[in-house]
């Protein structure tokens, strides 16, 4: 008897891992899909971090601009105002004391490594990324899926997970929160985001 | 004298007499070397293997010894992109990864760069900066003093911070907010392009820069000499490749070359004895309509055996190309028979004793000609001549006191329809187009373009698809200009590695693309003078007046005091001590640039220009233990060694040739008439080559040099003929001996090897020239200048 109901739990069991698998692969291509379809996004984001570095927790606000296959712009407003451009394999850096310089990323690794956790997160492939990170969906209503880095991958050894929160329409992000190992937390939330509207080519020229 | 020479004709007579009376025993003994030579032959080991075509020197045998024991030689790279768009390049590579793993030759196998953690790299290099950076370096503390600029680098850092993805700049940000390991860490960049293609990293991945293509790194056991085991290995490869559908893979190794070498050696000596036994037949039943002369066809094959059998007691392993030479030394071989066996069916045995001198003479100076390959650094030259020497004595002494004992008395020959005696207008004509054709000739020769003669890839005869598939993947990983590589060898690291920086000082500011490890890790020695002078410079006064100043300019942003502690032990670099070991950061550098069996060899890599190469030779005067490793310089080195051998084997096998000429002819105009067909062939060769477009490379200048011999046979025979009447004989002769030996060399035009069939090329039109001019000339010369 008793190996009867083990068994059934068996039996009851392997579908449901097999719904859960199917499911985050579903939305993975959901998402994918739908975020492959947009070309540009424009809005505003507050960024708000807990960092052991910082006495008190840092609020920054700005605009942020994505224009598809290569290009992302950083504008922070406040408390201090710089931007960051990225074009191509070119990142430049503007603030109001030093203007704007511009640096290669070929000849900056460090740099170069940034740029690819910045633009990642922004593009929607997440399910080439499953042979690094362990995706966990949270919830579906609105979708929240969460990246374990797996051990092998270089990330583990800084962040903890990594949580994306999307809109209703799973058409975009509305929030990034980053756990660090050393538990600092980054939340990066999104207001007004209009996708595929035309971006002034202003915005990618440095002021 | 003439008691002498009848004395000797008398003991010529009773040994003939005597082989003659035991000719069946003899063909008894004859027939069981034979068979014991094909029982030796079949465990001879046979090897394809070029180097045996270079000339031997001290620093052609450093640099390839260099490059066999260097990544270059044991390393297979695959080039994988998905034909199916829907399929995960790196998965599927990955799974390839895999089954090569399982492979037994293969002992490594690299999809890209495991853990690749630049946060690490980077707080790494930060705590070694006392060691690290020198005086000159200090430019980066000039202001380090100045409020405005400590408020600007805080500032600065907080941008950096507030970044999206600024994570990995956390741990290095407490110990180096100055970023003072930046530029060390740009060098890095430099240092990853000693890998020779242009790679990038995705999901730790090596992909190209459309990320279409995956690059994976395989090391093998497998020595690129070993054609048998690399054909296994390639075999094994094809396999694996071939459980991947979805996958197009590329194979690129030295392997490759090797087994397609061999297979096409093997294929082309197959055709060419084939094609020479088909011929040799034709000829056996069709001009000399008898099948005694079976005798002389056979003869050379079987010289040919014993002298394989001989040489494989001399050398440990025989080389395909000397094996390939085979058909060619059939080919002429079998002439001396030819013109013993023409003189015994016209004349008998007296005419057949008289053409034993010419014969000789002919040998000889062929012999003279190989003998003269020994003046030569190139083993793969010595062996060919003494298969050569062997093959020719046997034939020629069978010839003379065996095989004549199976001819039948008289018969009849196949007559040629050429004059032995032209008019005096004819003579006049002959001369004319001999005249313009030598002119020709001799305008090709000196037009001729030398240069590429030094250019190894020419022994190359891989099949095109390889290349094809090498060009391919150049284009997408580039690579294809190897960089010249300077080896600083030592003892031991610390040794070696003081040179190294050295000559990395001297020439990283006068070439771009100079890459070496000693850009970033200095010597102990020298970690020692840095941190030396760090600690002058960072006096504990200087380090408090730069912590009060820097702490009150982060305090607005609010970071932690407590954050940039690890900076400050870091100016007091204290217990920080020196090492010989290239730090855990830099490990994934290391198989680059450190070689390390019994000894170590630090390497340093440049762009392989004539200007850099005379740039790096002119700083390693002062090292001389250092040198340079690099397809140009090799190639120079091949070059003049191969270009000073030449000279030394012309120089021998003229001096033999003439020496020859004039102890047996001593007449001057007999002598120019035998040395005319010589003058004529090789300026000929220069022309066929120019109306055929092909390179003049040292295996044509080395084939001319057997032209020599065997020019000089037909001018030694025909300008030998004392009367019109004798001539006639010598001409049927020649015309015969010119068929088999163009027969022979012909039968290399069929060949897919460049080598074999630049050799077939240059022996066809040489003794084609040859014989033409001993025919035709020799007698209008005589007719004309009386």
């Amino acid at each position: 008897m008793r190996f009867k109901i083990i068994f059934l739990i068996l039996i009851f069991l392997i579908p449901g891992t097999h719904v859960l698998c199917s499911e985050v692969d579903t939305i993975l291509s959901d998402v994918e899909k739908n975020m492959g379809n947009v070309h540009s996004i424009q809005g505003m984001f507050v960024q708000k971090k807990q960092m052991a570095m910082f006495d008190t927790p840092i609020t920054i606000l700005g605009k942020l601009y994505i224009e598809n296959p290569d290009k992302f712009a950083w504008m922070v407003t406040d408390p201090i105002e710089y931007s960051l451009i990225i074009s191509k394999n070119t990142v430049t850096k503007w603030d109001k004391s030093n203007g704007a310089t511009s640096l290669s990323l070929k000849e900056n690794p460090m740099f170069k490594e940034m740029v690819e956790q910045i633009t990642f997160w922004f593009s929607g492939n997440y399910a080439g990324c499953k042979n690094d990170y362990d995706i966990n969906l949270i919830k579906t209503e609105p979708i929240i899926l969460e990246f374990v880095p797996k051990d092998h991958n270089p990330a583990s050894k800084m962040l903890a997970k990594i949580t994306l929160v999307f809109q209703e329409d799973k058409k975009y992000l509305s929030k990034i929160i980053l756990l660090e190992k050393n538990e600092d937390i980054t939340e990066l939330v999104f207001n007004d985001v209009k996708i595929n509207s035309d971006i002034a080519a202003s915005v990618w020229e440095t002021k | 004298m003439g008691n002498k020479v009848d004395m000797l004709k008398s003991k010529f007579d009773r040994l003939f007499d005597f082989i003659g009376k035991n000719k069946f025993i003899l063909l008894l003994v004859f027939s069981l070397v034979i068979i014991g030579s094909f029982i030796r032959i079949n465990s001879v080991n046979f090897v394809n293997d070029i180097s045996i075509m270079l000339p031997d020197s001290p620093e052609i045998n450093r640099s390839l010894n260099f490059i066999n024991s260097s990544q270059m030689s044991d390393t297979i790279v695959f080039s994988i992109t998905s034909m199916d768009p829907n399929k995960n390049l790196l998965s599927l590579t990955n799974g390839f990864a895999n089954e090569l793993k399982k492979v037994s030759q293969i002992t490594k196998v690299i999809t890209g760069v495991e853990n690749l953690d630049i946060s690490k790299i980077k707080t790494d290099l930060a705590r070694g900066l006392p060691l690290l950076l020198s005086k000159q370096d200090y430019a980066l503390f000039k202001d380090i003093e100045e409020e405005t600029y400590l408020s600007e680098q805080v500032r600065q850092m907080f941008v950096m911070l507030t970044t999206p993805g600024s994570s990995l700049m956390q741990d290095s940000m407490g110990i180096d907010p100055f970023g003072w390991s930046n530029p060390l860490l740009k060098k890095l960049t430099t240092l990853s392009k000693s890998m020779g293609f242009d790679v990038e990293l995705a999901n730790t991945h090596f992909v190209d820069k459309t990320h279409q293509y995956a690059l994976v790194i395989a090391k093998t056991s497998v020595t690129v000499t070993d054609a048998d085991n690399s054909e296994k290995m390639l075999s094994t490869i094809d396999k694996i490749t071939r459980l991947f559908p979805d996958l197009k893979i590329e194979t690129i190794c030295g392997h490759k070359h090797t087994v397609s070498n061999q297979n096409i050696i093997k294929r082309d000596i197959f055709v060419t004895t084939v094609i020479i036994t088909l011929a040799f037949i034709g000829i056996m039943l069709f001009m000399f309509k008898t099948f005694d002369a079976l005798s002389i066809f056979i003869l050379p094959f079987f010289a040919i055996v014993i002298a394989v059998f001989i040489s494989s007691f001399i050398f440990p392993a025989l080389s395909f190309f000397m094996i390939g030479f085979a058909a060619v030394i059939a080919g002429f071989s079998v002439d001396y028979g030819i013109h013993l066996f023409a003189a015994w069916k016209t004349k008998g045995y007296e005419s057949f004793k008289d053409t034993i001198k010419p014969v000789i003479i002919a040998s000889l100076s062929t012999m003279g000609v190989f003998v003269s390959f020994f003046v030569s650094s190139v083993y793969g030259y010595k062996e060919l001549a003494i298969f050569s020497i062997l093959s020719i004595v046997v034939c020629v002494v069978l010839s003379i006191f065996f095989v004549p004992h199976f001819w039948r008395e008289k018969g009849t020959l196949k007559k040629f329809n050429i004059p032995s005696d032209l008019s005096l207008s004819k003579s006049k004509l002959v001369l004319v187009v001999w005249g313009i054709l030598f002119v020709l000739s001799m305008a090709c020769l000196v037009k001729s373009n030398f240069t590429k003669a030094t250019d190894i890839t020419k022994f190359d005869g891989s099949e095109q698809s390889i290349f094809d598939s090498e060009a391919a993947f150049h284009n997408i990983w580039g690579g294809k200009k190897r960089p010249g590589v300077i080896v600083t060898p030592g003892a031991d690291i610390e040794r070696a590695w003081q040179d190294y920086e050295l000559i990395s000082d001297k020439l990283a500011p006068k070439m771009a693309g100079f890459n070496s490890l000693a850009l970033l890790l200095p010597s102990q020695k020298k970690q020692k003078e840095n941190l030396k002078t760090w600690k002058e410079f960072w006096t504990k006064d200087k380090i408090s007046r730069v912590k009060d100043k820097f702490l009150k300019a982060t305090t607005p942003y609010g970071f932690q005091s407590s954050f940039f502690d690890p900076f400050f032990v870091l100016l007091e670099s204290n217990h920080l001590e020196t090492t010989a070991q290239v730090p855990d950061g830099l490990k994934m550098f290391e198989p680059n640039f450190i070689n390390h069996t019994d000894t170590y060899r630090l390497l340093s890599f440049f762009n392989d220009t004539k200007e850099n190469t005379q740039i790096v030779a002119s700083v390693l005067k002062d090292y001389p233990d250092s040198y340079i490793v690099s397809r140009r310089e090799l190639s120079y080195l091949i070059g003049e060694k191969l270009i000073l051998d030449l000279k030394n084997i012309s120089l021998f096998a003229g001096c033999w040739i003439i020496g020859l000429i004039i102890f047996f002819l001593r007449k001057p105009k007999q002598i120019f008439l035998a040395l005319l067909p010589v003058a004529s062939s090789i300026p000929f060769v220069f022309l066929v080559l120019t109306i055929f477009s092909m390179d003049v490379t040292a295996i044509i200048l080395i084939t001319l040099i057997i032209i020599l011999g065997l020019s000089l046979d037909y001018g030694v025979f025909i300008s030998s003929a004392e009367s019109v009447k004798k001539r006639d004989s010598v001409i049927i002769a020649a015309s015969f001996s010119m068929i088999t030996t163009i027969m022979g060399a012909g039968a290399l035009l069929f060949a897919s090897h460049p080598v074999m069939f630049s050799i077939g090329v240059t022996l066809v039109s040489g003794v084609t020239a040859a014989y033409l001019s001993a025919v035709f000339c020799i007698p209008a010369f005589q007719k004309v200048f009386k």
